[in-house]
């Protein structure tokens, strides 16, 4: 039971990332190929702030969201206008030097040892207790994160996100300042990416250098495209296939091979047959996966 | 008559070539005037460098009394400018209607206002279909609203990106080489929408347009352009009448055609 | 004195990096596949090295031939088996570029369920070393500067000279041709991933044979060279690996000043540096960016 509710807050919190990875990527078209460096951005903001500077919870979670954000911004601003290789090139050398910086910045980060002791968040008197306590805090982060992406992908944002990710030239000749645009919608995925951090950072009390890296990048990626551009439940039916596919391996139980490989070789594998048979994924709409 | 557009002496090179050199030419309000010269004679890179799309090496470009060569592509078109391009270049994915509606610039687009909402967004956001839905009925593709973009004939796309330029209700439209790839009938069809435009919308236009017949029947005021630069302005009969000119820079085939 | 040290040392990474590079270079400017999974080319490459030298016994010279068939041919098949049904489908770049993500972490991890991610090595005790003075060469470094001193001039020869060359470097001016010079294009690719993947062969033999293997050792090596493409500037070949170079020669000489865990910070800020001062690179023409 309490395995199942960890895979239960795994799902949700890696539903929150990819939702904010396809409003980069489907809604945008913005290749972030560095979208888990925000995560882990947000997650050593939280830590800091609430281990080292003693600050409470809410207040870290929204200046995690604030400084994942304007980090997005900083970075977006020179990043942006390079084409589309480029693009995807900067993005991940901006993500190999945050991993980079947080393993040797000791002072601030601890180094490759991590930041333990992060407090659970309280709401008055009442602190958020592991199991359900975590899971419904969890759930609730989750909903008011798909409430604002529903809120963005049902208004005009939508269908002017839409024209800069088809076609710039015609966007900015509509009135559409896309150089602004394209700025603000990479600050709010650096923003909730790093509001997903927070919250992972509260669920494991703990945070260290190496779950931000490639292999995550290359997950959040695999999750977005298995569940499908441009939808909300795709960011649902993407971390929920692939957290649950792999369980199935513990009970078949493959002798003495070592889970995490199969699953990163299942993660491949089926990364290439989706774009062989179902690019636009398993209940994504066609549109998106563009450069 | 005021002139809404002014265009003084504006030059572009890329490399070595001068695209553009030296070219000046005025739009009237409530007029059709028409940018005419042979292909390759800096017509589309005027209007890029009239829209904001290019900054123009030398000149000036004043549209209702704003100097506006320096500005970027979208404050040019919140100034009440809009253009198409030489291609539909129409949204393929997104429905009709959407397409039209991307035209709309409104409140409700900015992140803050798309998750509060409220009133004025959401009349903003209504008013806007209307109008979009208005456009799509004067066009005649009303009844497609809600099809896919990429299920339209070229012929319609075009009128599409046209109903897309107008939704903004811009001062002017920059309309280039409009009626290239249309049949017969969706031909007719656009005239008359320009003639519609200026006479009952009140619009200004300013068109690239090859076909002389169109040209010499619709245009206020002609300009032609060679090599870069405009060479001859005036009304139809006056840059007819430049019967050598014409001659000598578009050849034979088109003075034939434009009587 | 060690400043010299680290210049040699970082002329002798510059040259592996240049071949993997070189390789990388060829591939995208005849493709314009971001062709992430060079790396596990790379690793292949390594693991052929392996089984041919230590469970086969085979010759060193010869087991760094079956390394080199075996890398080209594994690039072959990552294009044949990956590349080219999404090529048939019209796939936009941005599919391409995940399916080689995919392929990638793929063929790491069945390296890594094959061989477990222990680094295998391939020979015990130290390598000959020359001293001169403080200066001391290894062997690693004459065989480095020996293969691109060989191996370059010949790859010139014969993009200019043969048929199926001067092919190449058409498509890469044009990728948009399908044919050229009247070869098709789809067997084009297939050369120019045997090419390609060749040469990353060259490197990975030098770097397996000295350090080992592991199922992750072609990624680091595959982003610096990539990085090394952009620094160069795309589409000159020369560039790709005056760029590797130039970054062998940073991080070696970075160690001057800072400890060897800054030299990722050195090395992608060179990248970042680059593609936003110089998105063409050192070389490259400004690749016209036309906005209408
Ligand atoms: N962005 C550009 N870069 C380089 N040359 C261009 C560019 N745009 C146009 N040209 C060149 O400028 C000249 C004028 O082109 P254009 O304005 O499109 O002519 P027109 O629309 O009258 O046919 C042509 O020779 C064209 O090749
Ligand atoms: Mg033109």
């Amino acid at each position: 039971m309490e395995y199942f509710q960890h895979l239960l807050i795994m799902v949700l919190i890696y539903a929150c990332l990819t939702v904010s990875l396809d409003l980069n990527i489907g809604h945008a078209g913005i290749l972030s190929f560095g979208h888990a460096s925000f995560y882990g951005i947000g997650a050593y903001t939280t830590a800091i702030l609430t281990v080292y500077a003693g600050l409470d919870w809410f207040s870290a979670m929204v200046l995690a969201f604030a400084t994942g954000a304007i980090i997005a911004a900083l970075i977006g601003l020179p990043t942006l206008r390079l084409g589309g290789d480029y693009f995807i090139l900067a993005l991940f050398g901006f993500s190999l030097i945050v991993t980079s910086l947080i393993i040797n910045m000791e002072w601030l980060t601890n180094g490759p040892f991590g930041i333990r002791g992060v407090p659970r968040p309280s709401i008055g008197p009442y602190q958020v207790q592991s199991g359900y306590g975590m899971l419904g805090f969890i759930a609730i982060m989750t909903a008011f994160i798909f409430f604002v992406h529903w809120r963005f992908a049902s208004s005009p944002m939508k269908a002017a996100l839409h024209a800069v990710r088809d076609d710039e030239s015609v966007a900015m000749s509509l009135g559409i300042n896309v150089v602004r645009t394209k700025i603000t919608v990479f600050a709010l995925g650096g923003g909730f990416a790093a509001l997903c951090g927070a919250m992972g950072a509260f669920y494991f009390r703990f945070v260290s250098a190496d779950s931000y890296g490639l292999q995550t990048i290359i997950l959040l990626w695999a999750m977005l495209f298995v569940g499908g551009n441009c939808s909300l439940l795709g960011a649902f039916v993407g971390p929920a296939v692939l957290m649950l596919f792999p369980e199935m391996f513990r009970f078949i139980g493959g002798q003495g091979w070592d889970i995490g490989h199969i699953q990163e070789a299942l993660y491949g594998l089926l990364l290439i047959l989706l774009m062989m048979f179902r690019p636009q994924g398993l209940v994504g709409n066609k549109v998106g996966l563009r450069t | 008559m005021t002139a809404v557009l002014d265009v003084k002496g504006i030059s572009k090179r890329f490399g070595g070539l001068a695209a553009v050199d030296n070219a000046s030419f005025t739009v009237e309000e409530h007029t059709i005037t028409s940018l005419i010269g042979p292909n390759g004679a800096g017509k589309t890179t005027a209007f890029n460098i009239v829209s904001g799309f290019l900054k123009p090496d030398f000149g000036k470009v004043t549209f209702a009394g704003q100097s506006i060569e320096h500005l970027e592509p979208h404050d040019i078109y919140r100034l009440g400018m809009a253009r198409t391009f030489q291609d539909p270049r129409v949204f393929q994915e997104m429905s009709v209607l959407d397409n039209v509606m991307v035209g709309v610039r409104q409140k409700g687009e900015t992140p803050f206002w798309a998750i509060v909402r409220g009133a004025e967004v959401n009349s903003q956001w209504k008013a806007a279909r209307e109008r979009a839905e208005k456009i799509l009925e004067s066009v005649g593709l009303l009844a497609r609203a809600n099809e896919a973009a990429s299920a339209l004939s070229f012929g319609e796309q075009r009128f599409l990106s046209i109903a897309r330029a107008l939704v903004g209700e811009p001062r002017i439209v920059l309309l280039d080489e409009p009626t290239v790839g249309l049949d017969r009938g969706t031909f007719g069809q656009l005239v008359e929408l320009m003639k519609n435009l200026v006479s009952k919308e009140r619009k200004t236009i300013l068109l690239i347009e090859h076909n002389m017949d169109v040209v010499m029947s619709i245009s206020d005021k002609v300009v032609l352009m060679m090599q870069g630069t405009t060479v001859a302005s005036g009304t139809p009969a006056e840059v007819r009448s430049h019967r050598s000119m014409v001659e000598a820079y578009l050849g034979k085939r088109h003075v034939a055609a434009s009587q | 004195m060690l400043l010299l040290q680290l210049f040699i040392d970082g002329m002798a990474s510059g040259a592996l990096y240049a071949l993997t590079a070189v390789g990388f270079a060829i591939i995208y400017n005849g493709t314009r596949i971001l062709h992430m999974a060079h790396g596990a080319v790379f690793t292949a490459g390594g693991y052929a090295l392996y089984i041919a030298v230590k469970l086969l016994n085979l010759p060193i010279a010869v087991a760094v031939v079956v390394a080199l068939a075996s890398a080209a041919a594994f690039g072959v098949l990552i294009d044949l088996l990956v590349y080219r049904p999404l090529r048939a489908r019209k796939s936009s770049e941005a599919a391409l570029f995940i399916g080689s993500i995919g392929a990638l972490t793929l063929c790491q991890a069945v390296f890594a369920l094959i061989f477990t991610t222990d680094t295998l090595y391939l020979r015990q005790g130290p390598l000959p070393i020359y001293d001169f003075g403080e200066i001391s060469i290894t062997i690693m470094h004459i065989i480095a500067a020996g293969i691109v001193i060989v191996v370059f001039p010949i790859l010139h020869l014969f993009l200019t000279l043969t048929k199926y060359g001067r092919a190449i470097r058409a498509l890469a001016d044009n990728p948009k041709l399908s044919v050229v010079r009247g070869v098709n294009v789809e067997r084009l690719y297939m050369l120019i991933f045997a090419i390609g993947s060749l040469l990353a062969g060259f490197a990975v033999s030098l770097i397996a044979y000295d350090l080992g293997v592991r199922p992750e050792m072609g990624f680091p090596v595959m982003f610096v060279s990539l990085v090394a493409v952009i620094v160069g500037g795309v589409g000159y070949l020369p560039g790709a690996a005056a760029g590797a170079f130039l970054l062998g020669l940073l991080q070696n000489l970075s160690l001057w000043q800072l400890s060897g865990r800054w030299q990722d910070v050195v090395v992608f800020g060179a990248l970042l540096i680059f593609l936003i001062f110089r998105p063409a690179g050192l070389f490259g023409h400004m690749l016209s960016t036309r906005r209408v």
